[in-house]
């Protein structure tokens, strides 16, 4: 919860996940891992919002469009009705 | 003379999901085929991940056949093979990544294994089209 004045803005530590466990690798080959860092339309969460660290927001950004490539995951999930 | 120094690439070319399994080893053919015409060029690993469902529609299909491989090879040989699947058409896509490079043609080339993934997974499809449901486990 927000609260007004005093500690404005103070929010959890946010935390990042490839610094937390290091057994998940950034690959473009492994969408599974991806995935936790694109909202439900396929788009890439911003860091503000993923918590990664600058380097690791850079590797996923830059996996998640490489598997765009290659279909492993979507540009965008408009759906056709 | 110093020899030229090899570069480490990986690469996934997808074909066409109607291919035949004559034609998809005529694509792997060719692909080869490329590798002598480069000193020192050769796969270190080669992966089927079969056919697979694509995240997004591509040449009206909806599914194709995934190839992966890893390997080293001077400068010149990705451009090569690159006109080799751009040339062939069953072959939808093709992505090429460069791993590593100034490797040593005279020293053993490894190729490390895979770092340890959350879910290692060739899906494999049957041919009906219906939705397929990815798994949700973290």
């Amino acid at each position: 919860m927000r609260k007004f004045g005093g500690y404005r803005g103070r929010r959890r530590k946010k935390v990042d996940r490839f610094q937390a466990d290091k057994t998940l690798v950034i690959d473009y080959k492994d969408p599974s891992v991806l995935k936790y860092f694109v909202t439900e339309r396929g788009k890439i969460v911003p860091r503000r919002v993923s918590g990664l660290t600058a380097k690791n927001q850079r590797r996923v950004t830059q996996a998640i469009k490489r598997a765009r490539m290659v279909a492993l995951m979507p540009f965008t999930t408009v759906k056709a009705h | 003379m110093i020899a030229t120094k090899l570069r480490k690439y990986e690469l996934i070319y997808l074909v066409q999901p109607e291919a035949t399994d004559e034609e998809r080893e005529k694509i792997a053919e060719r692909v080869e085929l490329a590798f002598e015409k480069f000193e020192n060029a050769r796969v270190l690993r080669k992966e089927d991940w079969g056919k697979r469902k694509l995240a997004y529609e591509i040449r009206k299909f909806n599914k194709a056949y995934y190839q992966y491989q890893v390997f080293v090879g001077p400068p010149g040989l990705t451009a090569e093979i690159e006109r080799v699947l751009r040339m062939l058409d069953n072959c939808m896509r093709y992505l090429t990544i460069k791993l590593d490079e100034g490797l040593d043609p005279t020293a053993e080339i490894i190729d490390e294994p895979e770092p340890v993934r959350a879910v290692v997974r060739p899906v494999v499809v049957d041919d009906d089209d219906d939705d397929f449901e990815e798994d949700d486990d973290a």
